[in-house]
């Protein structure tokens, strides 16, 4: 029997009890902007579950979701032979299945591809976002950035996670607002920012996904605690990591980072003017620059330096 | 209002009742709003469930986050509706100049008409008629302003040509939009041939614009037409939204009935309209008057085969439950349906050739389906 | 200027949002000047390469430049030629 508590965490639910919300209702997860009911039949995808979303509020799995996802077991011959999952969202199965374990990378990235879709609410940026002391850097997606390994150096030395995926732009005034999520990190990543911050809580590695080898970084709890806090924009970092590249930061035009920014969100072409307003409102409010890095220890405390710490 | 979660049936009943009438969603918990929304967008109907909600002024009290999501839909497909826009004025100016017929069909037409049901409805495609001895005139001047034909294996590039009313489809510029250049309603050896030429002899004129439509009678019938013939009924809903929308919009029209029972007979189609008018009375309590109901049952099929349809329409149109997906018995009436809409596109000694060889291609397109990064 | 056109400014260069086309365009210096000329009503081209270049007679070649550019703006849809602009200086 646990005590009573207010606030009880997915870390503090027994791994039968996590099973048992995947496998009925759904275990709830509140991303901040928006909020989803995750599904699963696998006791092995409960249990990653369990470790990457580790701070989340235990929410009942009630009212209304943005999303309403599962990822199930093929059913017929390919539950026993190369066993595969699929993604079904809104009661369909959007894609070709996976194998079978691969099932959170599965689930993640089907979870962007329902946001990306359906959250026109917002303007969605391809960004990286970290906010400290009442100010939020955008660090947009390139190839070659080390966008998300960056972010999670960042997350893993006091910057609060906004998100790692997409740059959530409340349409209405310019406010990025959090979205937490795992942080994707691939490869050699995966090593080093198990080198940049000892225990850090990664989940498990997937060794066979299409984009190689895969682990999640779980967001820290006060990450999770403060996703209902929206934070200003001050500046645009446009990363590249270069090996062995001693770090350099140069200013970028801002109408040049406005077109890079539009260029490279999700809905900036369906959401038209409105889209327009939102990125100029985020850019006229922001420094902009181009920030090259070989150290991320380096790279982390010129972007303190910017957020004036 | 029922426990939505019950079946598939029950939770597309949820979305019916709401499109029949907006004020129902007063009565909506946070839990039904979770269903209703996940069942509208899979049957491709948020954008209309929004539209509906909007026009029965009920936005005030839905939810900020449900109101939130109906909003992104509308700017969703606000954008799509534009882009439809330019497409028109490309093809206008493409095919104007060669002084063809151009007749718009479906969402298009409903689009450029400005009626009630194209707001927010969900579009695809523009589907457009032309004359079959203009075919290549078209197909090759819309190659060389910017369309491009969808690659497509031998076998379904020659089954389009040589079997189907309509070309393979073409995308501008990779753009998302498809056009579907059609020149019969229904496929040339099906069992129902809507004759083209009495259609453009009705077909309506759209000023300052090389584009007409279907008489609306023809519209309706091609609806219902698409729906029973061309199609296996699965999810498909919104067809019967639509042809519920349009006679709400022309039957106010002098005239309006009793053309369509005469173009109905005129094209064959009196047994396929029965169908879709009995689905649509029933699903969305389309109003039909006494005597023209009267007249349509002329066209009654057997009861064995009505209870059939009845059957395995009402098991396959609905959109799948958010939770469990589609029932067995789902699945099974949507198989049957199309294999019912194969064996009426041919005769007889060609279904079984092209269900063999169709079976194939199937297989592998499923395994090509998008990839979710 | 096409109505309802959003500009953002950003020192010497501009994001222009054409709500007609849907487009967005990065506009250099000299571009967002002769926009900007145009933004109070509509000017001669001689007003146009006076308020991009300053007040002085300029080479032909010059004056070309901006007709050019005009024109490229005409064609993106972010100005339209009207028959008294048309008046050589």
């Amino acid at each position: 029997m646990r005590p009573l508590s207010l606030r009880v965490r997915v870390a503090d639910l027994e791994a039968h009890e996590v099973e048992a919300r995947l496998t009925g209702s759904g275990l709830a997860l509140d991303f901040g902007a928006l909020r989803a009911r995750v599904r699963a039949d696998q006791a092995s995808l409960a249990s990653a579950i369990r470790k990457v979303y580790r701070e989340y509020p235990d929410q009942p799995s009630r009212g209304f979701f943005e999303v309403n996802a599962s990822v199930e077991r093929v059913p017929g011959i390919r539950r026993v032979i190369r066993s595969q999952v699929k993604f079904v969202v809104d009661g369909e199965a959007p894609f070709a299945p996976f194998p079978a374990d691969t099932h959170l990378p599965l689930l993640e990235w089907g979870l962007n591809w329902c946001i990306a879709n359906n959250c026109n609410q917002f303007l969605l940026l391809h960004a990286g976002a970290v906010e400290r002391g009442g100010r939020a850097v955008l660090l947009p997606a390139q190839p070659g950035s080390g966008k998300s390994t960056l972010t999670a150096a960042l997350t893993c030395s006091g910057f609060r996670l906004l998100s790692d995926e997409f740059g959530v732009v409340n349409l209405d005034n310019g406010m990025l607002l959090p979205l937490v999520r795992p942080i994707a990190l691939k490869n050699e990543s995966i090593d080093v920012i198990r080198e940049f911050a000892r225990g850090a809580p990664i989940g498990p590695t997937f060794p066979k996904t299409r984009k190689g080898t895969v682990a999640h970084l779980a967001p820290d709890q006060f990450s999770v605690d403060h996703r209902g806090v929206p934070a200003q924009p001050r500046a645009i970092v446009f990363p590249k990591y270069v090996a062995g590249k001693p770090v350099s930061l140069e200013a970028v035009p801002p109408a040049r980072a406005f077109v890079k920014l539009a260029g490279n969100a999700f809905n900036y072409e369906t959401l038209g003017p409105a889209a327009f307003d939102a990125v100029r409102t985020v850019v006229h409010g922001s420094q902009c620059f181009r920030l090259r890095y070989g150290d991320l220890v380096d790279a982390i405390s010129v972007v303190a330096r910017l957020l004036g710490q | 209002m029922p426990d939505a979660h019950k079946s598939g049936l029950d939770t597309a009943h949820l979305l019916l009742c709401v499109l029949s009438d907006a004020s129902t969603v007063r009565a909506l918990t946070e839990d039904d709003w979770n269903v209703l929304i996940q069942v509208a967008r899979s049957a491709r109907l948020l954008g209309v469930l929004g539209a509906r909600v909007e026009a029965g002024q009920m936005m005030p009290i839905v939810p900020p986050a449900v109101r939130a999501q109906l909003q992104s839909e509308q700017a969703a497909m606000a954008y799509r509706t534009r882009m439809v826009w330019w497409e028109l004025d490309r093809l206008a100016r493409t095919l104007g100049p060669l002084r063809v017929p151009i007749v718009l069909l479906k969402g298009a037409a409903y689009l450029i008409q400005g009626l009630r049901c194209a707001q927010l409805r969900s579009l695809s495609d523009v589907d457009v008629l032309v004359p079959r001895d203009r075919l290549s005139e078209v197909e090759e001047a819309l190659l060389s302003h910017g369309w491009e034909a969808k690659d497509l294996e031998p076998y379904d590039d020659r089954y389009y040509r040589q079997w189907s009313h309509e070309l393979p489809p073409f995308r501008y510029g990779g753009g998302f939009l498809e056009l579907d250049v059609h020149h019969a309603l229904l496929p040339p050896l099906g069992r129902i041939r809507p004759d083209p030429t009495t259609l453009f002899g009705h077909a309506v004129a759209i000023p300052d614009t090389p584009f007409r439509t279907l008489a609306p009678e023809d519209q309706v019938l091609h609806a219902a037409l698409h729906l029973l013939q061309d199609s296996d009924c699965t999810n498909r809903l919104r067809e019967i939204v639509d042809i519920d929308a349009l006679i709400q919009e022309f039957s106010q029209r002098a005239g309006f009935w009793d053309e369509l029972l005469e173009h109905a007979a005129e094209h064959g189609a009196g047994r396929p309209l029965w169908y879709a008018l009995r689905f649509a009375r029933r699903l969305l309590q389309t109003q039909v008057p006494e005597q023209i109901q009267h007249r349509l049952d002329a066209y009654v099929p057997r009861l064995i085969v009505r209870w059939f349809m009845d059957v395995l329409v009402s098991t396959a149109v609905v959109p799948p439950d958010p939770d469990r997906g589609y029932p067995r018995a789902a699945r099974v009436a949507s198989l049957l349906l199309l294999w019912r809409s194969v064996w009426l596109r041919f005769p007889p000694r060609l279904f079984l050739v092209h269900s063999i060889t169709k079976a194939i291609p199937r297989l592998r397109s499923q395994a090509a389906r998008p990839q979710p990064m | 200027m096409e109505e309802g056109l959003r500009v953002a400014r950003f020192d010497s260069e501009a994001v222009v949002f054409n709500p007609v086309s849907w487009q967005t365009h990065l506009l250099n210096d000299t571009a967002v000047r002769a926009l900007e000329a145009l933004m109070s009503g509509p000017q001669s081209l001689a007003d146009v390469v006076t308020a991009v270049l300053g007040d002085v007679t300029h080479p032909d070649h010059r004056v070309e430049m901006i007709q050019s550019l005009l024109a490229e703006l005409e064609a993106l849809g972010l100005v339209e030629t009207t028959l008294a602009t048309c008046a050589s200086s």
